[in-house]
């Protein structure tokens, strides 16, 4: 059987478009347990922020260091699996780069937090919670609509909550914020 | 051409495990939703192609509960590969 250029076209464009939701899926998958573990961690730090104010910074400390950690086995694990089950002739994951990428903003946020010197916790809060939620924007801008739509909910809670909650406004963000967080993860694994 | 991944579902589903670039296994019920058909008409296509080595059907229980994994062979990417030069090769010929 000959198919002619017209046929083939629109098999192509079928391919294409299975590919990219297939490719999509993979994606969210990939990035939901990160953004389930670090909203756990927003959402508990935050939580112990406004209960514990004394221990705040103590808390914040011990949480972003299990979340790294966490984060370089996700990472480790992740890669793994793609080397376990690449096929032959296919470039092997490179999950360091996404380590050196987290680790760099990771420093450009201390070093931003450093020159800028917020007034209070609140407004550094703010700023480092609301530098995440864009960057999920700006990535989900390129992977998928969902992880847009979780950023931008995210970075809405956050402003409303900055300008709106007067009053416990770290236990608002730990549960609003880390929530959004928690249940886009929950979101993004689902079809 | 392969006649047998032209079939416009099994096309499909060639594309959707072929993008699965080194990750787990699909679940039945995960390539049925991406592909928006019937249990039946999916598991008949693929039949189809795991006799013709192309994919590997896994399955297994988690509890009580049947699960079914596919994915695609070694053969199978190979032959996708091909099926898809196949059709670019006609898309680029000049009229």
């Amino acid at each position: 059987m000959e198919i002619d250029k017209s046929e083939a076209a629109r098999a192509l464009a079928s391919i294409d478009a299975a590919g990219e939701r297939s490719t999509r899926l993979q994606r969210y998958r990939r990035f939901a347990p990160f953004m389930i573990l670090w909203g756990a961690i927003w959402l508990l730090a935050n939580s112990v922020s406004d209960l514990a104010p004394a221990q705040s910074g103590t808390i914040w400390l011990v949480l972003t260091l299990f979340g790294v950690i966490g984060s370089g086995w996700l990472t480790w694990r992740l890669q793994a699996a793609i080397a376990a089950h690449a096929a032959p002739g296919r470039r092997p994951g490179q999950g360091w780069r996404w380590i050196v990428c987290f680790l760099v903003i990771v420093a450009f946020q201390v070093a931003a937090i450093a020159v800028l010197e917020p007034a209070d916790g609140r407004q550094q809060d703010t700023f480092l919670s609301m530098f995440w939620t864009f960057l999920y924007m700006a990535i989900g801008a390129w992977t998928g609509w969902r992880l847009f739509a979780i950023g931008l909910t995210a970075t809405v809670l956050i402003l409303f909550g900055y300008y709106g909650v007067h009053s416990h406004y770290f236990l608002y963000m730990g549960c609003v914020s880390g929530g959004a967080l928690m249940g886009g993860g929950l979101w993004l694994r689902r079809l | 051409m392969n006649e047998l991944i032209h079939q416009p579902t099994r096309l499909k589903i060639m594309a959707t495990l072929n993008a699965l670039r080194g990750a787990t296994m699909l679940e039945f019920t995960e390539l049925r939703k991406l592909l928006s058909v019937t249990p039946g008409n999916l598991g008949t296509h693929l039949s189809v192609l795991e006799n013709a080595g192309y994919v590997v059907i896994e399955k297994s229980f988690v509890g009580k509960k049947p699960r079914t994994r596919i994915a695609l062979t070694r053969s199978g990417r190979r032959a996708f590969e091909s099926h898809v030069q196949y059709l670019r090769d006609i898309t680029d010929a000049p009229s």
